[in-house]
């Protein structure tokens, strides 16, 4: 059965294009150009994931998130042209699971989209939640045991380096590390343009891992300090 | 019309109580002097309301003179008969007037001596009988009286003693002696026979009959005691009406206070005594008139006392006083504070003379007048003490205010007593604070409007470019021929020049209005360069520039936001790697004492560098024909960010060369606390297998570089 996605802008053509790269990848779309339709919408229809712009007329986008969050549990992402921290905050606080500002890439969204709908399909998955040896963390999933990390449930290939800093920083969520201390238990040795070495390795880690490795999400580099994973 | 009304109100209030208490004065002198006849209260009270005229004290009173007139007419011509014999003529006889009112018929005897002619009196067998309008018919028979009204007996004698409380003042009382008719020798007093008959219905026949003249009397009477309780119940409503009228009783009375205030004291006195005096002694307007104006002055001056607080302060000392004050205040304020030590001067002079006058004039006694004199320069030298206190302390204040607003506190205005010499000071000084609280809040309200235009601005921008890109990326999908397909590889770069000259003009005009949200936190600069230049050693390497870099050794410490700070170093060798000549030399050098560390990027341009222009202004480039990729804000971003962390940027050129510095002053960790990052423990129980603890001094882990 194809996955049904609901788009909502007031802006027809976004919501054109939107539609015609989600069906692209093989998504039922329905679209809506105000708050109020898509919210009526979101509740008839049996919509798994659900794309609204935050300034339509006769409902903005928040309301309309909140009032669906109160009937269902379907993945929101939000699409906003304000790209303050503070907005994001507002906009995850109330009940969106993402937050894309504009202008964004197609493509990007179609990731976060993808990453959305499997994050929401696999949250029963026996696998994943048996086991004690993994560490959930928001799309992110890494089993010490196999010393495996999946993103959004897809096992990531990394080389071994790789998945010793992986290891490392998933084991310590949150905790920020600096180079040096990275490429002593990772490479075991007196470091040496550490940084260098680190960041080329956090760039890779980050092109598999993250939607938009300019924009990283999870594997983050604290300025000044080092490096860590966010903690979701 | 309604207003008028509203504003009549007042003064109907106080109308109702002079009225009603006038009505209720003139009662109560009415019913004290005028009233008051023989008889008193009650008979006067049965007198006016009494319906039948022969119910009343008078009719009886009349009765019992007329029979004593009609038994001496009859005892007379008896008499007169024996004088004619005697053939001496005697004086007048009294005899009863002829009214159609009151008949009699009198006898001697068995001998007629005298009848009424206005009305029909029958006789039959020497008994008169009267017509049916005379209803009251009384018989002396020579003994006792007997009286007869519309047929019944009526009992005149009461207890049978004649008192002076009697109305019926008749022979035949026992004991008989106190009458008037005592006077009648007894044994001609036996053979009189008299009948008279009153009248139901009085005849006005003249205003001296004798009946006629009771009910007119009683008539006028009764109308006096109508109009008694008229007016007093008119006084009583009238002031009942003045109770119930409050706030227009208290509208009038504050009026009037707001008159009498302007009177001075004394004259009130003056004018307080004189009514004292006029009433104690009885002037010749008489006790009432002199009563009730001073009743009237005693309601005002209670009333005075009562709106005016502290009435006595306007008197004439007083007033000299303040028309002094006036006058001082007309000088210029150092004239002004100069009077002071001269009115001080001459209150003494004045003190001392008039202490010298007493002496003079009262020898032993002079200081009976000195104690009130001595007290009251006593208070005056309080007061003057006072005023001066008041006028440091002011100054003191006015002072700290014109500091305050120095350094740009927001207080509420700031005042001084009225009359003190300084609140024209503080005026100016309130007008000038307001002015410029005005002014800045003005410059807020036109920042805020500048950035809402800027983020509207944006909003706007980013929509259509949201479509842009997006239709680019379709077209990108199809099947195009290979030239289109390079005019779409332009538009998308384009497109995504335009992305991000979008979000940097976003950022650098919140940046240039003071918007940035910050979230510094100590970091390690030397590092944060390190970490900037690795994040973009690809284009480093890439690039036919070679760096020489030479960091600190040590971790040197600043206080700043990493995230802009970041973009500071990015933006700076972004800028170098698009403006430098191929094949240079870039120098990145970092120079640290205790309180400053200083970064220096040195490159030499591609371009030649105009001396005349600001590179850190927005849109400006070293460029003039902007075909390159940046958006112009690069600079301007560096310089504004590292200004909001705290920092200061500045540029140099020297020929080709060009020099941006980032200089920042060295955080110093308080003593004894370690940076927060470095020391957090592990968060997962199990510890890696890692040579070095999870914690670590940060001065161990710098670079060997």
């Amino acid at each position: 059965m194809r996955e049904c996605i609901l788009v909502a802008d007031d802006d027809r053509e976004i919501v054109a294009a939107i539609a015609i790269l989600l069906e692209k990848e093989g998504y039922e779309v329905l679209k809506a150009y105000d708050g109020l339709q898509a919210l009526e919408l979101a509740v008839e229809r049996r919509v798994q994931l659900l794309i609204v712009d935050v300034m339509m007329p006769k409902l903005d986008g928040l309301s309309a998130v909140m009032k669906l969050r109160e009937r269902r549990n379907i993945p929101i992402i939000v699409l906003s042209a304000k790209s303050e921290d503070s907005d994001k905050i507002l906009g995850l606080s109330i009940g969106a699971d993402d937050y894309v500002t504009k202008p964004f890439h197609p493509q990007e969204l179609v990731a976060r989209v993808r990453s959305q709908l499997r994050r929401y399909n696999s949250l029963g998955d026996a696998r994943s939640s048996g086991e004690k040896s993994l560490i959930r963390n928001g799309r992110l999933a890494y089993s010490t045991e196999e010393r495996c990390l999946y993103a959004d449930g897809e096992p990531i290939r990394l080389t071994a380096t790789e998945t010793g800093i992986v290891d490392l920083l998933m084991r310590n969520l949150g905790r920020i590390f600096p180079a040096e201390e990275i490429y002593q238990r990772v490479w075991g040795g007196e470091a040496y343009a550490a940084e260098n070495t680190v960041m080329v390795h956090i760039r890779r880690i980050r092109e598999k891992i993250e939607i938009n490795p300019k924009e990283p999400e999870y594997l983050k580099v604290v300025w000044g300090i080092g490096y860590k994973i966010e903690k979701k | 019309m309604d207003t008028k009304s509203k504003k009549s109100r007042p003064f109907f209030s106080f109308f109702c109580l002079f009225l009603g208490l006038h009505c209720l004065i003139g009662c109560v002198i009415a019913a004290f002097y005028v009233i008051p006849i023989e008889g008193g209260w009650e008979e006067y009270y049965d007198y006016a309301t009494a319906e039948d005229y022969q119910e009343t004290a008078r009719f009886r009173q009349t009765m019992s003179s007329s029979l004593y007139t009609a038994i001496q007419t009859a005892i007379e011509s008896q008499n007169q008969n024996t004088e004619q014999n005697e053939g001496q003529n005697g004086t007048e006889s009294s005899s009863l007037p002829d009214s159609p009112n009151l008949l009699y018929y009198i006898r001697y005897e068995s001998k007629e001596v005298a009848r009424s002619t206005a009305g029909t009196v029958s006789v039959t067998e020497k008994i008169p009988s009267f017509p049916e309008e005379y209803n009251f018919i009384l018989h002396f028979n020579g003994k006792t009286v007997t009286a007869i009204k519309d047929g019944e007996p009526v009992d005149l004698y009461g207890s049978g003693y004649y008192t002076m409380e009697s109305d019926w003042e008749l022979p035949g009382f026992q004991g008989g002696e106190s009458t008037i008719f005592s006077s009648f020798p007894k044994d001609q007093l036996v053979r009189c026979n008299v009948w008279l008959a009153a009248r139901k219905e009085l005849l006005s026949v003249s205003s001296y009959d004798v009946l006629a003249s009771i009910q007119s009397e009683q008539e006028r009477l009764s109308f006096a005691f109508f109009l008694w309780c008229m007016v007093f119940f008119a006084g009583i409503l009238l002031l009942l009406v003045y109770t119930f009228m409050r706030a227009s009783r208290n509208a009038f009375w504050q009026a009037a206070a707001g008159v009498t205030a302007h009177i001075w004291f004394e004259w009130k006195l003056i004018i307080g005594a004189a009514f004292l005096f006029a009433v104690l002694t009885g002037l010749s307007m008489g006790p009432f008139v002199w009563g009730d104006l001073s009743l009237w002055f005693f309601f005002f001056f209670v009333n005075d006392l009562r709106w005016n607080k502290g009435i006595w302060k306007h008197n004439g000392p007083m007033a000299l006083y303040c028309f002094l004050e006036r006058r001082r205040k007309l000088l210029p304020f150092q004239k002004r504070l100069i009077w002071y030590g001269p009115a001080v001067w001459i209150g003494v002079a004045v003190y001392l003379l008039l202490a010298l006058f007493c002496l003079l004039a009262f020898h032993g006694g002079f200081f009976i007048p000195m104690i009130p004199l001595t007290l009251l320069a006593a208070y005056f030298w309080h007061r003057s003490r006072k005023t001066f206190c008041v006028a440091v302390e002011e100054t003191g204040r006015l002072l700290d205010r014109i500091s305050a607003v120095s350094r740009g506190e927001s207080l509420p205005p700031l005042t001084l007593t009225f009359d003190s010499d300084l609140a024209q000071a503080a005026n100016d000084l309130n007008s000038i604070e307001s002015g410029i609280r005005e002014a800045v809040e003005r410059q807020i309200s036109s920042e805020r409007m500048k950035i809402e235009l800027i983020s509207n601005v944006s909003h706007d921008l980013k929509t259509p470019l949201t479509s842009i890109i997006s239709y680019v990326q379709l077209l990108q999908e199809e099947e195009l021929p290979d030239t289109a397909k390079g005019y779409v590889e332009i538009l998308a770069k384009k497109a995504e020049r335009l992305k991000t000259m979008v979000q940097d003009v976003f950022e650098v005009s919140k940046a240039a209005t003071g918007n940035l949200t910050m979230q510094n936190e100590p970091l390690d600069l030397t590092k944060l360069v390190r970490q900037t230049m690795a994040d973009m050693n690809e284009q480093i390497e890439s690039s036919t520039l070679s760096f020489r870099v030479s960091l600190s050794e040590e971790a040197v410490f600043v206080y700043a936001d990493g995230q802009k700070l970041y973009r500071v170093f990015q933006n700076l060798l972004e800028n170098i790697l698009r403006y430098s000549l191929e094949g240079t030399r870039v120098y990145l050098r970092q120079e640290t004492d205790f309180n400053n560390t200083e970064i220096t990027l040195r490159n030499v341009s591609r371009e030649e560098l105009l001396d005349s222009v600001d590179l850190t202004e927005r849109f400006v480039r070293g460029d003039d024909s902007r075909t390159d990729g940046g958006s112009g804000l690069g600079l301007s971003i560096a310089k504004s960010f590292t200004e909001a962390c705290g920092g200061s940027f500045r540029v140099e050129t020297d020929g080709d060369l060009f020099t941006a510095i980032v200089s920042f002053p060295v955080f110093h960790a308080p003593q004894g606390e370690k940076q927060e990052s470095e020391i957090t423990p592990a968060d997962s129980p199990e510890k890696m297998d890692s040579q070095g603890g999870p914690t670590e001094d940060p001065q161990g882990i710098s670079m060997d570089n």
